[in-house]
């Protein structure tokens, strides 16, 4: 099965990297009611469009990938006993606040599980750098974003992560992270200032070398 | 309004996340303040670095693998659950029995009841009394019929007819019955001789002497 990718509109025009995958038309929660009533393809195509971002969202809250892997498995495991018990209630919000949710807690009982202090991982570390001197430049940013979202507090490496890639709104990240929208918007400019402060300096040391 | 006081908000005007009039204050300071109007574009374009080289999984096939390994491992251990739950099932009723029978044993050893015991003894003897009396009974009753056949038996070898055999039983039985009707008579008359019910002075009428014989 193969689905490709499409990104959202931005809402403010101000954020191209929001996106939601797949290109089925059903909704979330039409593709869950119908996994519910025994469509296994309906299961397959949420975990077309979730996979990624599980593992991803995951990845960035245990910072080590192969446990998240692991978590990314038992979140689908999990879903398809909550789906068809009907723990899904589609009036307590959208599928993907309740699917982040539940990768969360997965992800926080592996963390105490382990009883692993999190770490700067290695699996947040950009793949290896070939390519023209700019998308090396464009590597070295990226790598740079990622290790200064990795010393991020949990909440607020979660809320970034779940709106600059998932592009859940405010409302939708406070469900899933069980916290209010006035908290919600705390965390992001929070992750949004000591990403442009690093950001920054980054400029300025590229601007100094450049300019020797 | 001081660019401090407009921070949240413009992360929030980034995000779509204003309200109507709250996005017409962030956009009317951004056409007077520089300040702002970098810092949005350093947000943008740390955004679009971060995403543009976000590491995303080649194939997500090993995920929907490792997903339905799992889902089959748990169906398969649920179907052999009932099973395993018999089996458990039938180990904890074997206990149960052991350690009944064992407490049963213990009491019975410890703390035995000498009336029940005295009871259980005499309930015992009564018991075999009887049975040795019914064994008696049937054993009377099995030598007689074994009799009565050999008879037969020998009657037939000595050249005796089936009829005649028959004929020979119906006057056995007869005089059976006539025997044990006499019998019955005499203790009936020999009860009453005891009682008194016939007086011994009184003579039978034969006994009288004949009327002027005399004369």
């Amino acid at each position: 099965m193969v689905v490709r990718l499409r990104f959202r509109q931005d809402r403010a025009g101000l954020k191209p990297a929001a996106r939601t995958p797949g290109t089925v038309s059903a909704t979330d929660e039409e593709l869950v009611e119908r996994y519910r009533l025994g469509d296994d393809d309906a299961f397959e195509w949420l975990v077309e469009r979730y996979g990624a971002s599980a593992l991803r969202f995951a990845r960035y809250l245990v910072r080590d990938g192969h446990l998240a892997e692991e978590i990314a498995q038992d979140a689908f495991v999990k879903l398809v006993g909550v789906v068809r018990d009907g723990g899904f209630d589609p009036a307590r919000g959208r599928f993907a606040s309740f699917f982040f949710r539940m990768v969360r807690h997965l992800s926080i009982d592996r963390m105490r599980a382990r009883s692993r202090a999190p770490q700067i991982a290695e699996d947040l570390d950009p793949q290896e750098s070939v390519g023209a001197p700019d998308l090396l430049l464009q590597k070295e940013r990226c790598a740079q974003v990622r290790e200064i979202v990795a010393t991020l507090p949990e909440r607020e490496r979660a809320a970034i992560v779940l709106r600059e890639f998932d592009g859940l709104s405010y409302k939708e990240i406070a469900l899933a992270l069980d916290a209010n929208i006035e908290t919600v918007k705390t965390w992001i400019f929070r992750a949004r200032r000591r990403i442009q402060g690093s950001w920054s300096e980054a400029h300025a040391e590229e601007s100094r070398t450049h300019g020797m | 309004m001081e660019c401090n006081d407009l921070q949240l908000l413009l992360s929030c005007y980034a995000d779509g996340e204003c309200t109507p009039e709250e996005a017409r204050r962030v956009r009317d300071h951004l056409e007077l303040c520089a300040s702002c109007r970098a810092t949005l574009e350093q947000w943008t374009a740390a955004s679009q670095a971060w995403a543009a080289e976000e590491p995303e999984p080649a194939s997500l096939r090993p995920l929907h693998a490792r997903i339905e390994a799992e889902l089959w491992r748990q169906r398969a251990s649920a179907r052999s659950a009932p099973i395993r739950r018999a089996r458990r099932g039938v180990h904890a009723a074997w206990g149960l029995l052991a350690t009944a029978a064992a407490v049963v044993l213990a009491v019975g050893l410890l703390y035995p009841s000498a009336t029940a015991e005295q009871e259980a003894r005499e309930i015992v003897q009564i018991d075999q009394g009887n049975r040795e009396e019914a064994m008696r009974q049937r054993s009377l009753l099995e030598r007689l019929r074994l009799e009565i056949a050999a008879t037969t038996l020998r009657a037939q070898a000595a050249g005796v007819s089936t009829e005649r055999l028959a004929e020979l039983d119906r006057e056995a039985q007869s005089i059976l019955a006539e025997t044990q009707s006499l019998e019955q008579r005499l203790y009936v008359l020999q009860t009453r001789m005891a009682l008194g019910a016939l007086s011994p002075t009184s003579r039978p009428r034969g006994d009288r002497p004949a009327p002027g014989g005399g004369r």
